[in-house]
C-alpha cells in the first residue's frame, strides 16, 4: 500500500519542541503570541464552530498545527465511525495540519464510545484490523497519518506480537508514520516488565514522525503493588527525560511535544518543559541539529 | 484464541455492566487482579463522560452541587453511555433523565435548567455558517419571498421552558449565589431564543405566542402564511428582529437562483 504524501502547501511541523494547546490557554496564546515552535490540539475539541475554532484559526496564521485525535478508535472490530471520520477530514481540510495522528487502541464497540484508549490484543487478526482502519483514516484525510503507542495497564494472554513490532508492522503495511510517546513506553514497560531500550530498538527510526512527552502518576494498589497511570497531570519525570534522550540518540532530530491535560498549569510551566525538551533535542541530535539551533 | 470481536464485546461488558467474568480470563495476571486493572479503564470512562456532561450542563451542576451532580452523572452514564467520540454532542437525554430522577424531584425547575444548558451547548458548538441576509430576501421579490421557507441558523436554538430558568443561568454567569435564593420559581411557560454571539451566548425571552410564531418561522412554514396582512405588528417586529440579528440560516444557492 502506498504512503500518503502530504500536499506541499501544508506547513511542516519543525523538528523542535512544541506544546499541546488546551482551551484555558487559548486567550493567552491568541493575544500574547508566545514564542512556541508549533502547537498540537485534540481534533475533537474543534469539530464545532465558534470561539474554539476561531482561536485555532488565529494561532494557525503563524504557527504550524498538528491535529491529534483521541476518538476515532482505529482498533474497533466493528469498523470506524464514518461520521467521526468525516468530521476529522473536514477539520483537516480546514486547518491544513502539518501532522495528523491517532492512537493504536480501541475506544468504541457496539455503538458505545468508552472515552478511553483501550488496549488491543496484539495478534495477527488485530494487526489486520488496525491496518484496514489506518488505510481508511489516511484515505479520508488524504495524507500520511502518525499512529501513537498507548499506555496500558493490562496485557492479553493470547497476544503474540511485541507492541513495538506491531507498530512497526502497521507502519510498514500502511505507510503511516509512528508517533512515539516516550512516556507511554516508560509507563507500559514499567507496568508490564518490558525493557524500554529494547522497545525503542524495535521501532523503525525512519517511520518516527513525532515524539510525545508527558507526566504520569504512580498508584499503589491494596496489595502494595504499584502501577503507573498515564494521566498527563504533572511534569515529565527524570526517567522519561533520560529515555527521551535515548530516543533522540537513536531516531535523530524529530518534532517533540509537551502534553499536559489534567491540573493544567500556567503556560510558562509548559514553556519551561518545552525548553528542557529543546535542550535535550539540541544536545543529542548531532552537529547538524546544533548548527540549526544556533 | 478469542477473536477481536469477542475481546471487545467482553471488555464492553466490563465497562458497562461491571461484569469482568468474560474478559478476566484473557488477561495476564502479573501480580495485579484483573478487576483492579479493568477498574482503571472504567474510572477513566466514567470521569471523562461525567466531565463532558459537566461542561454541557454547567447550570445544573451549579444548582445541585458537585456531589449530587457526580451521582446523577454516574447514573446517567450507566443508562445513556456516549455513542461517538465527539463528546460535545454527548448528553442530549440528560434533561429527560433528570425529570425522572427521584433524588432531583424536589427541584422542579431542574429539567428546564438542563434544557436551557443543552440549547446553549448546541448553539455554542454549532458549525459556523452564514446568516440570512435581509437584502437577499428582498432581492427575491415579493412572490418568491412569500413562498420561502426559512430555517434556524445552526448557532440558534429555540427552547420552550415552564420556569424562568434564564434567571438561574444569568446568576451562575454572574457568580451570584445570593440572586439564586431570591428567585421566585413559579410556573410561567415561555420560550427562549439561544444564540451564539461573539465569544458568548445570548438569550432572548419570548411569550408563548411569540415563541410559537418564531418556531413556525424557523421551522420551515412558508413566510406567506406567517407574515401577512393579519399578522400582529409585534410579530412583524419580531420577524424583523430575528432577521436583523442573523437568526435565520443563509439561503442555499439554489433558492437564490429561484
Amino acid at each position: 500500500m502506498a504512503a500518503h504524501e502530504a500536499p506541499s502547501r501544508f506547513d511542516p511541523i519543525p523538528a523542535r519542541a512544541g506544546i499541546g494547546l488546551r482551551f484555558p490557554h487559548h486567550e493567552f496564546v491568541v493575544t500574547e503570541r508566545p514564542c512556541v515552535s508549533w502547537f498540537e490540539v485534540h481534533s475533537e475539541n474543534y469539530m464545532g464552530g465558534g470561539a474554539p475554532l476561531r482561536a485555532l484559526m488565529s494561532v494557525r496564521r503563524d504557527r504550524a498545527i498538528s491535529l491529534h485525535g483521541v476518538g476515532l478508535s482505529l482498533g474497533s472490530a466493528d469498523g470506524l465511525d464514518q461520521t467521526h471520520l468525516g468530521r476529522i477530514a473536514d477539520l483537516a481540510a480546514r486547518i491544513e495540519p502539518g501532522l495528523i495522528s491517532e492512537h493504536m487502541s480501541w475506544s468504541a464497540y457496539g455503538g458505545t464510545y468508552f472515552a478511553d484508549l483501550l488496549p488491543l490484543p496484539l495478534t495477527e487478526e488485530a494487526l489486520d484490523m488496525v491496518c484496514r482502519n489506518v488505510d481508511r483514516f489516511q484515505g479520508a484525510v488524504r495524507r500520511r497519518a502518525l499512529i501513537e503507542n498507548p499506555s496500558s495497564y493490562m496485557q492479553y494472554r493470547h497476544s503474540t506480537i511485541p507492541e513495538a513490532e506491531f507498530l512497526a508492522a502497521v507502519a510498514r503495511r500502511t505507510g503511516c508514520g509512528i508517533l512515539c510517546d516516550v512516556n507511554n513506553i516508560f509507563v507500559s514497560c514499567a507496568n508490564h516488565g518490558w525493557d524500554a531500550q529494547r522497545y525503542l530498538a524495535a521501532l523503525p527510526g525512519e517511520a518516527i514522525g513525532e515524539i510525545h512527552l508527558a507526566g504520569h502518576s504512580i498508584r499503589t494498589l491494596a496489595n502494595g503493588v504499584t502501577i503507573r497511570i498515564d494521566d498527563h497531570g504533572s511534569p515529565v519525570c527524570g526517567e522519561v527525560w533520560r529515555l527521551f534522550a535515548a530516543a533522540i540518540d537513536r531516531f535523530g532530530r524529530k518534532p517533540v511535544l509537551i502534553e499536559w491535560d489534567n491540573a493544567l498549569p500556567s503556560f510558562d510551566v509548559l514553556q519551561r518543559e518545552a525548553a528542557t525538551a529543546q535542550g535535550i533535542l539540541d544536545s543529542h541530535s548531532g552537529s547538524e541539529a546544533r548548527a540549526d539551533a544556533a | 484464541m478469542p477473536t477481536l470481536h469477542e475481546i471487545e464485546r467482553a471488555f464492553a461488558r466490563s465497562m458497562l455492566a461491571r461484569d469482568d467474568s468474560a474478559i478476566a480470563e484473557h488477561l495476564v495476571a502479573g501480580g495485579i487482579a484483573a478487576a483492579d486493572r479493568l477498574c482503571i479503564y472504567r474510572n477513566t470512562f466514567a470521569s471523562v463522560a461525567a466531565a463532558a456532561l459537566r461542561i454541557a450542563y454547567p447550570t445544573v451542576a451549579w444548582l445541585v452541587g458537585e456531589e449530587f451532580f457526580e451521582g446523577a452523572a454516574a447514573a446517567f452514564v450507566g443508562q445513556h453511555p456516549p455513542r461517538t467520540g465527539y463528546l460535545n454532542e454527548y448528553g442530549v437525554e440528560f434533561a429527560a433523565f433528570l425529570a425522572d430522577f427521584p433524588p432531583a424531584a424536589s427541584l422542579c425547575y431542574l429539567p428546564d435548567a438542563a434544557r436551557l444548558d443543552w440549547a446553549v451547548n448546541l448553539a455554542a458548538n454549532a458549525a459556523d455558517a452564514p446568516a440570512l441576509d435581509a437584502a437577499a430576501l428582498v432581492a427575491l421579490g415579493d412572490d418568491a419571498a412569500a413562498s420561502m421557507r426559512l430555517s434556524r441558523h445552526p448557532a440558534v436554538e429555540l427552547v420552550r421552558v415552564r420556569y424562568p430558568v434564564e434567571a438561574v443561568w444569568c446568576a451562575r454567569l454572574d457568580h451570584n449565589e445570593d440572586a439564586l435564593t431570591k428567585l421566585v420559581m413559579e410556573p410561567a411557560p415561555h420560550w427562549l431564543v439561544v444564540q451564539r454571539s461573539g465569544d458568548g451566548v445570548r438569550l432572548r425571552s419570548l411569550d408563548l405566542a411569540e415563541g410559537e410564531f418564531t418556531a413556525a418561522l424557523m421551522g420551515g412554514t412558508a413566510l406567506a402564511a406567517l407574515v401577512c396582512d393579519g399578522t400582529p405588528s409585534e410579530h412583524l417586529l419580531l420577524f424583523a428582529e430575528h432577521l436583523s440579528r442573523g437568526r435565520f440560516a443563509g439561503l442555499p444557492a439554489i433558492d437564490r437562483r429561484a
